[in-house]
């Protein structure tokens, strides 16, 4: 899958998982990833976690993505 | 000679780069050298590493049974997938329900979300990169720069504007609207200038007024106004097609 959201899991237990995005912590469905556990980087696809990245993907694919929604606020003001 | 699966390469470089699907580890970074260098990476290696994408190459090989042809890497098909043709209108929806369900099989979706996703499935349906990223692409509202990332992961194309000496450039294009129904999500009417960015070694020339397609925020390709067509075409018919869903509340 090519879209997803880079999140961290805070908590993770069985097939659920606790990740935090844009200082927001919110519940997903992690039974993709057997091996995840708490501190990974993972992308989220609605409320699936679908695989796991590293920190520096996450933080470049954050950094494409403020990139991106910097240019749209500053379009608005 | 040059580079037999260069067009696939370009689509599936920037995702890859970012981690969201592709190649891993050490295989990683390969095709931006099968693109930008006279390396030891050759077209068999290139192609075994777009096998790695693993959703598209499922698409692709769908597009290329319904179609009669053999090489799911060849040009038409690559262009059908990427930029849409004619192509796209020789798979039947049932064949698309069934790939979203190969998915399961892969361990990259799970068997509730398939059967959501399969719902979502109207007859009009084809599969453009677009389908993927529009109709199947999850967006649950709770995940801040979700919708920043639909964006972003469809190809969009629009006319450069300016070209900096840097690597941003200033593009006009359409982008997505959408109030909180991913479903109900259209293209804006008019353009409006964004900055996309250039890697001088995967786009060494261009110019104001020429066409791109872009993925990811960076420039894939100049195109041409034929190529331009054909994916605002087969985006906006797979956006209809979405709509019709919502305003039906159930598939055709």
């Amino acid at each position: 899958m090519c879209f997803g959201i880079p999140c961290k899991i805070e908590k993770i237990k069985k097939n659920k998982a606790a990740v935090k995005n844009g200082g927001k912590v919110f519940d997903i469905d992690t039974s993709l990833l057997p091996e995840a556990a708490k501190g990974d980087w993972i992308l989220v696809q609605g409320s699936i976690g679908m695989k796991k990245i590293s920190e520096e993907e996450a933080k470049n694919c954050l950094a494409v993505l403020d990139e991106f929604q910097n240019q749209g606020e500053r379009r608005k003001k | 000679m040059g580079k037999k699966y260069e067009r696939a390469a370009r689509y599936a470089l920037y995702p890859n780069e970012l981690g969201l699907c592709g190649p891993r580890g050490s295989e990683k970074g390969k095709l931006y050298q099968y693109l930008t260098t006279k390396s030891k990476v050759d077209d068999n290696h290139a192609r075994r590493l777009l096998g790695q994408f693993t959703a598209a190459t499922a698409y692709l090989k769908l597009i290329a049974a319904a179609n009669g042809i053999e090489d799911w890497l060849d040009d038409r098909v690559v262009d059908a997938y990427w930029i849409g043709n004619e192509l796209l209108g020789r798979v039947r929806p049932e064949d698309l329900r069934e790939l979203i369900f190969g998915f399961v099989g892969e361990g990259r979706m799970t068997e509730a979300a398939a059967k959501e996703t399969t719902d979502h499935v109207h007859y009009q349906h084809r599969p453009h990169h677009s389908f993927h990223v529009l109709a199947i692409g999850g967006i649950s509202g709770q995940v801040d720069r979700e919708s920043v990332g639909w964006e972003l992961c469809r190809i969009g194309w629009g006319k450069v504007v300016s070209v900096g000496k840097g690597p941003e450039l200033t593009v006009s294009a359409r982008s997505l609207k959408h109030e909180g129904n991913r479903f109900l999500a259209e293209l804006e009417e008019k353009e409006k200038k964004r900055l996309v960015r250039r890697d001088p070694q995967i786009i060494p020339r261009i110019r104001a007024g020429d066409l791109v397609a872009f993925h990811w925020g960076r420039v894939v390709e100049v195109i041409t106004l034929n190529e331009a067509r054909r994916l605002e075409h087969w985006t906006e018919a797979t956006l209809t097609a979405c709509r019709k869903i919502a305003e039906n509340g159930k598939r055709n």
